[in-house]
């Protein structure tokens, strides 16, 4: 588990700290702030390696840009210096190495990267000629049609093999009931409607292949035809079985006991997901992992845009294992807030929370026009900031024909004001 | 003459609703929070977070409902469910570390005023230092504003206390205030819910009723506003203002004894108020009943002594009762004063009187 991270002259400020909880890490905030790099210095400290490029630090005389972290059951914390001579962070050799736990990456793009503890650590290349790789990074073709290396060995057989594999011996072996499983608490669903992983069939004359379908209430249809959306939750449903599966083949091979850590690290975890989908995913993904084993203990850092992910979490948040982040740009600086997460009920209030910041959920001009109004009837203000055709009551009301719905109650209030 | 009715202006205060009173901290809260918070913070110098704080302000939390009343201290609507996180530390924990484990420090708050106050701290104005009369709800928007007896250098503190906290937002506070608003307009809702619920709304609407009756007071259609004042008062019976403003009507009326009433009622409840006591004179005197107008006078008097109306009534009671002697010592004393305050006509028609007196 990460506790604490602390980076000095890279990212997006001279110095940034921050404190993560035990179980959820929630981060919102504008574009641009640095929310996927915080992610990515996260998989940086959990596993020595990079995802994309590594980090490129500011440039400034006499200073030695650090990234610092503290992994929970070391006491001492870690770090990683640049050097600009060879133009690379510096690495912790050996047994020095932390393990944190199983890490799985789920970015944007269908790009998932894994680092397995029982495959991807140093003492695992030492009595082996066969160097393995630092960790396993997917493109999104190969999450589907598999990962395999120059020498035609393959680590992944990719989600369509898979799962056809799976489904020929489900009544041998239990992972095809586990993914319908997963994809069952992934998926919102009402009562028995929910996509049921069906039987693969030919789909291509120029792939010999069979494809796995998906039975949806209307049609049955092949994985590679679905939603972006059904893409994304299969993708992060196979992720998660596969690297589970394969961790454990491991621990067996190198007899040892499985992890009982994971870390998931998820960029804007709503990406393509309907809304109604959007307002299950985190917290079925929480009850997924704890279906792959008891007693495991989960931490989920994950950006988000979007206030359905943040309502989704109100039943279950804990104070004291879960924090919500808000990146924001305070005088040209970007700043990490703690936000206490409080019950803000519906979307609306989600959406006009510190959060996100939206005055009144409306659209742009909506949101300028009530404003106006609400200030033309309160003495406190005053109307000099507003365009000359806002300063009246005339002026107003002839934006409301265009921005208050029919049954808008400013409507009333309006009137009633002007009675009085 | 002799009326003198101050009438169409507000004074004094209207009632207790958005002042909290300070309450004592309970008996167990030394033991039970603050030794125990201090000795965890003793031990533990170097945590920085505060989520880590151990939460031993939870044993209060119920106290600290009752001590408001179970209003939010800053948005003043009802808060249903007492939880940990009703309660407020003003001055946050990051900045003022000291006041973790201290009762003064805590208020009963909206949790998502809680999450907005972040480390603010005293920029936000504090709810025991607001006065009952510095914010009210405007009607029909519902919107939070300050009125003119906001003190000057609070004015700053109080846009960034609305901004900041969001109290005129339209999803959260405004929108529900609205809602409460027209439900009751509609019926929906009774005023009592209102009370219990937000009661700076139903503040606003009570004053607004009063408002009513000053508009016909002012237009001189005394038993319309009557009318008014008996409906606010049949609201909130602790609104004095009213009581004195129907007294005016009634006076106008010549129904002295109602008038009576309603200005001994003002009376009892702010028992400095002169001009109140030379209205119930001026009434006891039309009503015959002197011996008490001289009271009542005598009372002004003693109050301010350098108003010369007070002697000039005082001495018509006297004048009434055959006491000429007395009356125009009063009257000279009244010119006395007159004269100083440049009030000519009023010196003139006193020698008058003095002289129509003297003849008796």
């Amino acid at each position: 588990m990460l506790e604490k991270l602390n980076l000095k002259y890279v990212g997006p400020a001279p110095e940034f700290n921050v404190d993560f909880a035990q179980r959820l890490n929630v981060f919102t905030g504008d574009n641009g702030l640095g929310k996927s790099f915080l992610l990515e210095v996260a998989w940086r400290a959990l596993t020595q390696t990079w995802i994309n490029a590594p980090a490129l630090p500011q440039k400034v005389r006499g200073e030695v840009p650090e990234i610092n972290y503290h992994i929970s059951n070391y006491d001492q914390p870690f770090t990683s210096k640049f050097k600009w001579q060879n133009y690379q962070w510096s690495k912790l050799k050996g047994n020095q190495q932390p393990i944190a736990g199983l890490v799985i990456y789920i970015g944007i793009n269908q790009q998932f990267s894994v680092w397995d503890p029982a495959r991807n650590y140093y003492d695992f290349a030492e009595e082996n000629t066969d160097i393995p790789p630092s960790a396993y990074h997917f493109t999104s073709e190969q999450i589907w049609n598999g990962l395999k290396v120059n020498d035609g060995k393959s680590l992944c057989n990719g989600l369509i093999d898979d799962w056809v594999k799976w489904y020929d011996r489900k009544t041998i072996e239990n992972n095809f009931n586990q993914l319908s499983n997963i994809i069952k608490i992934l998926a919102p669903h009402q009562e028995d409607s929910w996509m049921k992983p069906g039987k693969p069939m030919r789909v291509n004359v120029n792939d010999v292949r069979e494809i796995p379908t998906l039975i949806l209430p209307y049609e049955t249809i092949p994985v590679t035809e679905v939603s972006a959306g059904m893409k994304r939750i299969l993708g992060i449903a196979y992720i998660l079985i596969w690297s589970w599966l394969e961790h454990i083949e491991a621990s067996e091979l190198k007899n040892q006991e499985t992890t009982n850590q994971i870390i998931l690290l998820i960029d804007e975890v709503e990406l393509h997901l309907h809304p109604q989908w959007q307002r299950a995913i985190l917290p079925a993904i929480l009850e997924v992992v704890k279906s792959l084993k008891e007693e495991i203990d989960i931490q989920i850092l994950a950006t988000t845009h979007s206030p359905l992910v943040l309502a989704s979490l109100e039943p279950d948040f804990d104070e004291s294992q879960d924090q919500l982040f808000l990146l924001d740009l305070e005088e040209n600086n970007v700043t990490l807030k703690d936000i206490p997460f409080a019950k803000f009920g519906d979307i609306n209030r989600w959406l006009s929370s510190d959060l996100f910041g939206l005055e009144n959920p409306r659209s742009r001009q909506a949101e300028i026009v009530i404003k106006a109004a609400y200030d033309l009837m309160n003495p406190n203000k005053n109307m000099d900031n507003f365009p000359e055709n806002l300063r009246t009551k005339e002026g107003i009301e002839k934006q409301f024909k265009k921005v208050l719905s029919a049954d808008d109650r400013l409507w009333r209030i309006w009137e009633d004001y002007w009675e009085n | 003459m002799i009326a003198y009715g101050e009438f169409g202006k507000i004074i004094g205060r209207i009632n207790k609703m958005m002042k909290f009173e300070l309450q004592p901290e309970p008996e167990y809260f030394d033991e039970k929070v603050r030794k125990k918070g201090n000795e965890w913070l003793n031990k533990n110098p170097d945590v920085t977070d505060t989520n880590k704080y151990p939460d031993h302000w939870k044993f209060c939390k119920e106290d600290l409902a009752k001590e408001f009343n179970y209003l939010c201290a800053y948005s003043i609507i009802r808060i249903r469910s007492v939880d940990i996180d009703t309660v407020d530390h003003y001055l946050s924990k990051d900045n003022y570390r000291e006041q973790t484990y201290e009762w003064r420090n805590y208020r009963y708050a909206n949790p998502k005023i809680n999450s907005r106050k972040r480390k603010h701290d005293n920029k936000i104005l504090d709810p025991f230092e607001v006065e009952d009369d510095w914010f009210e709800i405007q009607l029909p928007d519902c919107q939070l504003i300050w009125t003119d007896n906001l003190p000057e250098d609070k004015k700053e503190k109080a846009e960034l206390t609305i901004k900041k906290l969001k109290l005129n937002n339209a999803p959260d506070f405004l929108n529900y205030r609205q809602e409460l608003y027209y439900e009751y307009i509609d019926g929906d809702i009774s005023l009592n819910k209102l009370k219990r619920e937000a009661p700076l709304i139903a503040r606003a609407i009570i004053k607004e009723i009063y408002f009513k009756g000053l508009n016909f007071l002012q237009n001189r259609d005394y038993q319309k506003a009557i009318d008014q004042f008996t409906e606010t008062i049949e609201l909130d019976q602790e609104y004095i203002d009213a009581y004195f403003q129907r007294a005016i009507c009634y006076y106008y009326l010549g129904e002295y004894n109602q008038a009576i009433e309603d200005y001994t009622k003002v009376i009892e409840n702010q028992n400095n108020n002169i001009t109140t006591y030379n209205n119930r004179g001026v009434c006891y005197f039309y009503n015959n009943q002197e011996q008490e107008a001289i009271k009542d006078f005598q009372t002004t008097i003693k109050f301010k002594q350098n108003n010369y109306l007070f002697y000039a009534n005082l001495s018509i009671c006297l004048e009434k009762m055959g006491y000429i002697k007395q009356a125009i010592l009063n009257l000279k004393q009244a010119i006395n004063l007159a004269q100083k305050n440049n009030k000519l006509d009023e010196c003139n028609y006193f020698y008058d009187k003095i002289k129509k007196l003297e003849k008796l």
